[in-house]
């Protein structure tokens, strides 16, 4: 019982946060609630070690993208489908500003909007968003550089001042 | 657009994703963890109880014949025989790496299983050897978007699959003569 209240406890805290972040990533907000729902299962099924984690909402959130990433990989025609023809859909409730940056986002490929949202979102550095996603600190840089030049290239307001460097020190 | 101004607004983004959002009730999210754990005990039962079956079912051939018991026969036919199982079906495999030798295109696999998770799946490993199959001269190597592609092309394309990826599984088609007919990705490389 304690558990299951630690547990509760946890995604009480956590699952609204961790749902922003993929829907960030992912720009479906169908595919967002199916990862994390899925992600906070698998915590569950082995909370006795993710509770002993540094970070448990870490841990859920690298579950959860993957699981989304996966969900593309069977699903990318599907999702192709959806992005061309059922964006309002996926979209629903949002303020119209909001609906602008996730169409832009849905433009740029999903390894740069990984990055963008854990750096500018999660507020990870170079160095951990590499461990986080498991690849070299000059593939995020590079990731980061691309994603948010063509972030500014879809974004509507016509961007000047956004060039997509990469500050050396993040 | 600065950098804050950008941070601020995907933040932004996602506190109005978040209030949008439906989130499963976290009671429903303990049930399916609880499945998926008696689902993992279960699995692990029944290979538990495989090997052990294998192990004592070993025992039985070997144990008394010992010293006299001709020696199995060798890897290289034990992985033909096996190869020649799968032929004629599709399977769900491992491939852990390809080869390209004179032309002819190996591949290093095993089965795995197929973890149905609503429209999506996970792959599961089965312990055990990866076995060497031929891929037949016209096989076709499928993308997700249904392209076709070249054996040779796809040994490259295994190469540079990042770890997580490894892990994914391939619907492989088998012909008659246990060659590969068909290799057919499930995910985006």
């Amino acid at each position: 019982m304690r558990d299951a209240a630690e547990f509760n406890a946890f995604y009480a805290g956590s699952s609204r946060r961790v749902f922003g972040q993929l829907y960030a990533m992912t720009g479906n907000r169908v595919e967002a609630e199916d990862a994390v729902a899925e992600a906070y299962a698998r915590a569950w099924q082995r909370w006795s070690q993710v509770r002993d984690c540094d970070s448990p909402e870490a841990w859920v959130r690298r579950v959860a993208s993957r699981i989304a990433v996966s969900n593309w990989r069977k699903a990318v025609n599907r999702i192709r489908a959806h992005r061309r023809n059922a964006t309002q859909s996926h979209t629903e409730g949002l303020n119209p500003d909001h609906v602008a940056l996730v169409h832009a986002l849905r433009q740029i490929p999903a390894d740069q909007r990984r990055v963008i949202v854990l750096h500018h979102l999660v507020g990870l550095n170079v160095a951990e968003i590499a461990a986080e996603v498991g690849a070299p600190t000059g593939t995020v840089k590079a990731r980061l550089a691309r994603g948010r030049k063509a972030m500014a290239q879809h974004l509507s307001d016509g961007s000047t001042n956004f060039t997509g460097g990469v500050n050396q020190n993040v | 657009m600065s950098d804050q101004d950008f941070t601020n607004r995907l933040s932004a983004l996602a506190e109005d994703a978040a209030r949008v959002g439906t989130l499963s009730p976290v009671d429903a999210v303990r049930h399916r963890g609880d499945q998926r754990r008696r689902h993992q005990r279960t699995l692990t039962g029944v290979l538990g109880a495989v090997v052990l079956i294998g192990a004592l079912g070993a025992g039985v051939v070997l144990g008394p014949h010992r010293v006299t018991s001709n020696p199995g026969p060798p890897a290289g036919s034990a992985a033909a025989s096996l190869s020649r199982s799968w032929s004629g079906a599709k399977q769900f495999m491992e491939v852990q790496s390809g080869q390209v030798t004179g032309g002819m295109v190996t591949l290093k696999v095993r089965p795995a299983k197929k973890v149905i998770l609503g429209e999506s799946f996970e792959t599961q490993p089965i312990a055990g050897p990866y076995t060497d199959v031929t891929v037949g001269a016209n096989a076709r190597i499928l993308s997700l978007d249904g392209e076709s592609g070249m054996p040779s092309a796809f040994v490259e394309a295994l190469g540079r699959r990042t770890a997580n990826e490894r892990g994914e599984g391939f619907d492989i088609t088998f012909g008659a003569d246990g060659k590969v007919t068909l290799v057919e990705w499930l995910y985006v490389p």
